[in-house]
């Protein structure tokens, strides 16, 4: 071998194409360091070298005459030497030129590792991410679920348990807004002699007369308004959009409807006083003159309906 | 349904009675057995195929739960075999891929009249038991991390089309395109799943006709591998060619096809 290439401060070696080793360099003797020129190329590589020189070496180089830049790491008994290497096919030989690329390859090296780090971070936190979604969603439903009760506990907590009217709390709550709203009738409405049907026939008697007499009221209003249950054998009828004649009609129409039901136990009729709403009451004055009407039907030998004045 | 014949990008070439399915190793992709296959297509129909996550298959019906392990790979020849929608098969699978044959066949006796393998191994990791797969855990991580750095400059390399082969520019063309359509991420995984396998106790439940394809100084399966597998396998052949390293059938095409042709038509037996 030419001297000059000999003492060239790059491995050089030759391959006959069964990568049989023919010949190599100074350089490419210190790479290994070994003495004597190896049998095969397989000799010096290391193990997972060997397997990616066979895999993508030995194809590329039959295709294309020319491999370049290949990364492999060649046997040292100071530990494997990664190098970069450049081969090509020249009379039927393998020329290659070996670079060591040790300083290179640790710079490589940190950058691979930081580059697997930030792979691994950000799957972590995607991983994170998808969790939170989760966790999101979850949260969502179960506030979904919660308004759906809170609902259905306002609903109780404004229904009267025994009729399922609307109760006083209702009433309360509501009746202000429906008096800015528009023109508004109260029927307040009073069972006769109630106390004698609970004494007589007992509290659950009296019981299923309530929730007979609530169906009542229901059927009698439809759509005009709606019933509530003040408590024991008081009830109001909220009417809207009406006025004295027409919720003087509704009145006399529930008063007979009462008056005809077909009740068990014994018959049973209503006291009902009337109050419109004249623009200037208070729901307080609205529902004293209701009052006060039905105190009068009562004064006046009950089943009948008063308009107040 | 899944296409199949899509997804696995499965090309049919050749006229005959039987079918011969090639089956490509890691790394690679259907195209390594181009040279191969034209001994074949005279008497044969040939059908060739690439994974799921190599070559020009559909890489989005890729996962790392279905191919985290060879039987994903296996399942994917189950399916082609069933889509070619023939009785019967011969087939030859280099490398993993002979392992990856094994699994199927060991599943569908029925599908597979005989098998060739090309430099199997049931196991490439040493083991206190004394087996010798030839690699520890340390050499397998080393060569991942050598596919990773090596990816780029590949790609790097053959982005510009001057590469010299005068005298078969086809194959260059094939070879650029194989490498640069196997992502990175799957091909690494692939081979992960490949050095990591271990398909030792399969090997004895073989039923079909098999003949092992041996080279000289195959790195990746040495010769005493090659054996062990023939004594594993009841009833194997084996054939000890003269070429030389892991892929005869790119290196030595004609020797590989003449030794894969004597055992088929039945003259090797």
């Amino acid at each position: 071998m030419d001297v000059q290439l000999d003492l060239a401060p790059v491995g050089y070696l030759v391959m006959d194409e069964n990568m049989k080793i023919l010949e190599m360099n100074g350089m490419m003797r210190d790479i290994v360091a070994v003495e004597t020129v190896p049998v095969h190329i397989h000799d010096i590589l290391t193990i997972a070298s060997r397997v990616y020189f066979q895999t993508y070496f030995i194809p590329a180089i039959i295709t294309h005459g020319t491999v370049s830049e290949m990364y492999l790491k060649f046997k040292n008994p100071a530990g494997s030497v990664p190098v970069l290497m450049n081969t090509k096919k020249r009379n039927g030989l393998f020329e290659c030129a070996i670079m060591q690329v040790s300083i290179r390859n640790e710079y490589e090296t940190e950058l691979l590792n930081a580059k697997r780090e930030a792979e691994e971070v950000s799957k972590a936190t995607a991983e994170a991410n998808s969790q939170l979604k989760l966790l999101l969603g979850e949260v969502e439903a179960k506030q979904a679920e919660l308004n759906v009760l809170n609902g259905r506990l306002k609903e109780l907590t404004v229904t009267d348990a025994l009729t399922g009217l609307k109760n006083r709390r209702y009433l309360e709550e509501f009746l202000p807004e429906l008096m800015t709203a528009g023109s508004l009738s109260l029927l307040m409405i009073d069972i006769d002699f109630f106390k004698g049907i609970n004494d007589t026939y007992g509290h659950h008697a009296g019981d299923i007369m309530l929730k007979q007499l609530a169906a009542v009221l229901e059927e009698a209003i439809g759509t005009a308004g709606f019933a509530a249950r003040l408590g024991g054998e008081e009830f109001v009828a909220v009417l809207t959009a009406m006025d004295v004649a027409e919720a003087s009609e509704i009145a006399e129409e529930v008063r007979q409807r009462v008056e005809h039901h077909a009740w068990p136990y014994r018959p049973i009729t209503i006291s009902i006083g009337v109050s419109v709403h004249n623009g200037n009451d208070t729901l307080a004055g609205l529902l004293n003159r209701a009052d006060a009407a039905l105190y009068e039907s009562k004064n006046n030998g009950r089943n009948r309906v008063t308009v107040a004045t | 349904m899944t296409n199949i014949i899509k997804r696995n990008n499965v090309k049919k070439t050749g006229s005959g009675k039987e079918t011969i399915i090639f089956g490509h190793g890691f790394g690679c992709d259907q195209l390594v057995w181009k040279e191969v296959i034209e001994a074949f297509t005279k008497d044969y129909q040939v059908v060739t195929f690439d994974y799921v996550g190599c070559g020009q298959s559909d890489k989005s019906a890729y996962s790392l739960e279905r191919y985290g392990t060879l039987h994903g790979y296996k399942q994917d020849l189950l399916e082609v075999c069933e889509a070619l929608e023939e009785e019967s098969f011969l087939y030859v699978g280099h490398s993993v891929s002979s392992m990856i044959g094994m699994l199927a066949s060991n599943e569908r006796p029925d599908l597979f009249k005989k098998m060739v393998m090309i430099g199997p191994s049931p196991h490439y990791l040493n083991e206190p038991d004394g087996y010798q797969g030839g690699f520890e855990r340390s050499d397998i991580n080393e060569l991942l991390d050598m596919m990773e750095v090596n990816y780029k400059e590949w790609a790097k390399y053959l982005a510009p089309v001057v590469m010299s082969n005068e005298d078969r520019p086809e194959l260059a063309a094939n070879f650029e395109k194989l490498l640069c359509s196997n992502d990175p991420k799957i091909a690494r995984q692939f081979a992960e799943v490949t050095f990591m396998s271990d398909v030792r106790a399969d090997l004895e439940k073989v039923t079909v006709p098999t003949l092992i394809m041996l080279t000289q100084d195959d790195a990746i399966a040495p010769m005493e591998i090659g054996r062990y597998v023939h004594t594993q396998i009841p009833g194997s052949r084996l054939a000890v060619m003269e070429a030389l390293g892991h892929n005869p059938h790119i290196s030595d095409a004609a020797e590989t096809a003449a030794v894969i042709k004597d055992y088929l038509s039945g003259q090797g037996e």
